[in-house]
């Protein structure tokens, strides 16, 4: 049990150096307004509890606000007290900020000082409650129906009356500390941060990405590898096949020159055979033993024959001789003729020159004209007969001469053309030009057989024939194939494929290199899903555990309010004077009442007087729930709205508490003040400044 | 007699269920190659090489991988190569088996049964593949045994009882005893099995020859041996380069991270060497102590190829005691115990997170 026995006010608020003594029971503190109730009230809570955090009062004044006196520094005081049968003195300063506060708890009979009292608990040692529980219990401010909400200590608190010990369990902190492991693994929502199994999501979806990719790359890589060692096998293939032309071809120049040398030895025989064959031309045997002085002779002779062979002309000179001979025969005899008719015409001269002188003259110069000119050319004729026939005479001659001449000749050249079977030199010229035609042509051939047969005879030429006959025969298709072509092909092929081992080589060295076999991104998926998989097994069991306690929270909690119900209908029941006898508490401290047996209202429904009994009730109740019933109450002025019968019955039921408890009622109403006075309260007047 | 080195699930580019960095997993890659070189050194001059599926892990292979092996295996020269192909390797028209260059001294089992004959071993190799990831009708069936020679068999699956079931080639233990072989080289389970005999029928799964993850703890090897009718023997051979352990250190009684860190040494070095990997469950019940197990990880990270330590420790607390506790902390460990009780097996991990996560809340939730 508590007694505070002396409250001595040093420096505290407006109050200096003032001390007041109590009694038990029932205390009542009166005074006006601005007397200082509320101060006296707040320095018997902060001597138990000290000054925690920086709350602010209804006005938005600090604690420390109001108890330190203006121009001071600090506030101070001393509480004496007799707890559990020792008298303690708490001496207690309060700076303006927690750094400045001391405390002292001694004991008042030997001042000596007491450890077993921690400052910062002391009220909870003293009174059993914390701070929290205090202000919702034994302390009941002017505003009394003021519950705040659910409060956590305090349902554990009521909790554990049902318990023994292990009073520290907190359902609210408790199912809080599980929601944020919770929203540690997983957000709540999109907009939240991701949780721990959220990233690893997140991450397995990357890296089954990156798998992919790897794979992906693996396996293009591979192809290029692939294709990389089929170009290196189309380059060895290419570089041998161009070896391999470039071999063929050499044999097929060697066997080409094979075929070259075989063509030229048989060129060569060719050439031999025309050689005999023109050598075998009937002209050429005929005329092969003419030589140029025989044509020569042949022709001489032929000239000389066809000299001789001029008789004819002189046959014909004969003939023309005689011919000339006749005309001019031929000619005496028109000359004659003109001699008479010019003989005539001189006659008819004469005839007309009797007559006509003109006339005479015509005829006469015509007539003399015809006997001259018949004179002269007769003479002309006759001696062109005349020689002509002396001419006839010599070519005769000669005629017969010649004839002799040729007639030799002829006999000669003869006997000439008939050896060689021709009929004249010009036959045999012919036959001559023929032979040295074929001669000429047949010694072409053989120096062509020659320059083609070189130093070889005709026998290793056979042999080279046939040698390269046989070689021929077995190279046949090599010879029709067409090398240039297909070395053009392969040295293409070589080409590609060493531009293409470059490009793969560089492609496998620049945008594959580095990079990481897929089993690597596989073990970190596996290690991703393990990860994963405890992680879902964590939130499971959270959500179970979390469901469990939930659970058997509420079990408890259904297990306590009953109790509460039934304390608070108690106090409530002397309060409404039996008015009021069944009332429901919620968990969040939300009282409702029934008016009758079948309506529930809030009691916030009800009169002011009515909802502030309630919850003076309730205070009560859990005061009286969680203490022993021996701590000391602390009321400010709650009575305002009671009427006189209430506020009697109250002050009855504080009365009656009182034999076991100290009560403290700060009160401005004389009404009041008067009624616990009836009651043997003890009372104390707070004077006005 | 024919001698014989049987190796299976190599499980070449694998990926690793450790936390490995890109480093450690370019390493850790690397170093199964190695060891499957180690092994076909081991096969160098001797008879045959058999690999009973799993050579490659599947869709993560590179060609740079398909390369080395054939290189490999065609430098083996004159030991015959039988390869029957896996459940995570199977010879489908995908398979990485398809390609043509694996040499003349290799064999790569079609999904029907083969037979190959060694008059001068007197010895007739049977095998096949898996054609698929899954063959849950069993592959096992009469075959043409000779009967004067040693028969053996090249096989990926998984030896059951007598109407056991298995997706994998499930090879009833029967059957096995009556197929006439002398010996199963078979592959799937990754820890070495030993030589089992089944009647006049022996057979042995190798194991992995280097661990991948902790699920496959210890040292790993090959089994190399020497066979003929009615006899054959194996022998072990060690050869993975690290090993994986999963151990647990508790730490119950222990005062304070110092004695805990010391535990976890002393785990790590009565289990392997510092160039293992190793995941530490640190278990128990401990009082309030700081375990910061990331300054664990850098304190030890010289005594390991790789560490990782997972805190599972319970608060100092008895769970019974406290559910009998009148207190909303009793009532809730009490509801979570009856809650688990009824829970399938496989989902009491969860309850018992619940639980701790809820008594975490309520002592961490009074200080918040």
């Amino acid at each position: 049990m508590i007694q505070i026995t002396e409250a001595v006010l040093i420096r505290f608020g407006k109050f200096q150096s003032v001390s007041l003594s109590f009694q038990n029971g029932l205390q009542v503190i009166y005074g006006g307004n601005e007397a200082g109730k509320s101060t006296l009230q707040l320095f018997l809570k902060v001597m138990l509890y000290g000054i925690s955090g920086s709350k602010k009062d209804e006005r938005g004044l600090k604690v420390r606000e109001r108890i330190i006196p203006w121009e001071e520094k600090s506030a101070e005081g001393i509480l004496r007290l007799i707890a559990d049968g020792k008298n303690l003195e708490i001496r207690r300063k309060f700076g303006k900020t927690a750094a400045g506060d001391k405390t002292e708890i001694l004991d008042s009979n030997t001042g000596s000082i007491i450890a077993d009292y921690d400052p910062k608990q002391l009220g909870e040692q003293l009174l059993g409650v914390p701070e929290s529980i205090f202000e919702k219990t034994f302390w009941l401010h002017q505003d009394g129906a003021f519950f705040g909400e659910a409060d956590d200590v305090l349902n554990r608190r009521l909790l554990n009356l049902l318990e023994t010990g292990a009073e520290d369990v907190s359902a609210e902190r408790t199912l809080s500390w599980l929601e944020r492991e919770k929203r540690a693994l997983k957000a709540k929502d999109k907009r939240s941060n991701p949780g721990e199994l959220d990233r690893y999501r997140d991450l397995r979806e990357e890296k089954v990405k990156e798998r992919y990719q790897l794979l992906s790359d693996m396996h293009q890589r591979e192809a290029e590898e692939r294709r990389l060692a089929e170009e290196k096998v189309k380059l060895e293939t290419a570089k041998t096949e161009i070896e391999r032309l470039k071999n063929l071809a050499e044999q097929k120049s060697r066997i080409l020159e094979l075929d070259a040398g075989k063509k030229k030895l048989e060129q060569a025989q060719r050439m031999l055979e025309f050689a005999r064959q023109v050598e075998a031309r009937e002209d050429y045997q005929k005329f092969q033993a003419l030589n140029e002085s025989l044509i020569e002779k042949v022709e001489i002779l032929e000239k000389k024959i066809e000299t001789l062979d001029q008789m004819d002309a002189i046959e014909y000179d004969i003939r023309q001789t005689e011919e000339r001979i006749s005309m001019a025969q031929e000619r005496e005899k028109k000359n004659s003729f003109f001699l008479v008719v010019g003989i005539a015409l001189l006659v008819v001269a004469m005839f007309f020159s009797v007559i006509h002188w003109g006339w005479t003259v015509f005829f006469g110069t015509v007539g003399l004209f015809l006997i001259g000119s018949a004179l002269f050319h007769g003479q002309r004729a006759k001696k062109i007969a005349w020689e002509k026939a002396e001419e006839k005479t010599r070519i005769l001659a000669e005629r017969e001469s010649a004839v002799r001449e040729r007639d030799a000749l002829v006999a000669d050249y003869q006997s000439i053309l008939e050896s060689y079977g021709c009929k004249n030199a010009q036959d045999l010229y012919a036959g001559f030009l023929r032979y040295r035609q074929s001669a000429i042509e047949a010694e072409g051939f053989r120096k062509t057989y020659e320059s083609l047969m070189e130093d070889e005879d005709a026998q290793t030429l056979s042999g080279k024939i046939q040698e390269a006959d046989e070689i021929l025969a077995k190279y046949e298709d090599l010879l029709k194939a067409d090398l240039d072509t297909e070395m053009q092909r392969m040295q293409e092929i070589q080409l590609s494929a060493v531009s293409n081992i470059k490009e793969i080589e560089g492609k496998l060295s620049y945008v594959f290199h580095g990079n990481r076999n897929p089993a690597d991104a596989e073990t970190e998926i596996l290690q991703i899903d393990q990860k994963i998989l405890d992680l879902e097994k964590k939130e499971k069991a959270l959500d179970l555990a979390t469901a469990v306690f939930t659970r058997v929270h509420e079990k408890r909690k259904s297990d306590f309010t009953p109790f509460v119900n039934e304390k608070v209908n108690g106090f409530l029941d002397i309060l409404t004077g039996g008015k009021y006898q069944d009332v429901r508490v919620s968990e969040e401290y939300q009282l409702k009442l029934f008016p009758d047996e079948h309506h529930l209202y809030p009691a916030e429904y009800f009169s002011k007087g009515t909802y502030e009994q309630t919850y003076f009730a309730l205070r009560l109740a859990l005061g009286s729930l969680l203490g022993d019933g021996t701590e000391p109450l602390f009321l400010d002025d709650f009575l305002i709205a009671y009427d006189d019968t209430r506020a009697e019955l109250a002050l009855g039921l504080l009365q009656k508490l009182a034999k076991e408890r100290q009560i403290f009622l700060f009160t401005c109403h004389q009404r009041d003040a008067k009624n616990a006075e009836k009651l043997d309260a003890s009372i104390h007047c707070l004077e006005e400044e | 007699m024919a001698t014989f080195v049987h190796t299976a699930d190599v499980h070449l580019d694998t990926p690793f269920s450790a936390n490995f960095s890109q480093k450690q997993m370019q390493l850790r890659r690397r170093e199964v190659l190695k060891t499957f070189q180690k092994v076909l050194d081991a096969a160098k001059g001797k008879d045959f090489l058999f690999i009973s599926g799993d050579l490659f892990d599947g869709r993560f292979v590179s060609l740079e991988t398909v390369s080395f092996v054939k290189r490999c295996l065609r430098e083996l020269g004159d030991t015959k190569v039988f390869i029957a192909a896996g459940n995570h390797d199977p010879l489908n028209p995908g398979s990485v088996y398809q390609g043509e260059d694996w040499g003349e001294n290799v064999h790569i089992f079609s999904t029907q049964w083969e037979y190959f004959d060694f008059p001068e071993l007197k010895t007739r190799i049977h095998g096949r593949s898996f054609g698929q990831e899954h063959e849950e009708d069993t592959l096992l069936t009469d075959l043409p045994v000779r009967e004067d020679w040693c028969n053996m068999m090249v096989l990926h699956g998984d030896v059951v009882a007598d109407g056991g079931k298995s997706a994998y080639n499930p090879m009833e233990k029967g059957k096995v005893a009556a197929s006439g072989m002398d010996y199963l080289a078979l592959g799937h389970i990754h820890q070495a099995s030993g030589l089992v005999r089944l009647d006049n029928t022996r057979y042995a799964y190798p194991g992995v020859p280097e661990g991948r993850g902790f699920d496959e703890e210890g040292v790993k090897g090959f089994y190399q041996g020497v066979a003929e009718k009615g006899n054959v023997q194996l022998t072990w051979v060690p050869a993975s380069r690290r090993s994986s352990w999963h151990l647990q250190v508790d730490v119950t009684d222990m005062e304070d991270s110092f004695q805990v860190q010391d535990a976890i040494v002393s785990a790590m070095e009565k289990a392997g060497s510092v160039e293992d990997i190793y995941k530490i469950y640190l278990i128990g019940q401990m009082g309030p102590c700081d375990l910061s197990i990331e300054v664990f990880k850098e304190e030890l990270k010289d005594k390991a190829f790789y560490l990782d330590i997972i805190d599972e420790t319970r608060p100092e607390i008895s769970l019974t005691e406290m559910a009998k506790e009148n207190t909303l902390r009793g009532d809730f460990v009490s509801a979570m115990l009856r809650e688990i009780e009824v829970m399938l097996e496989e989902e009491k991990e969860i309850g018992y997170l619940a639980l701790e996560l809820g008594i975490k809340a309520m002592e961490r939730g009074q200080g918040a």
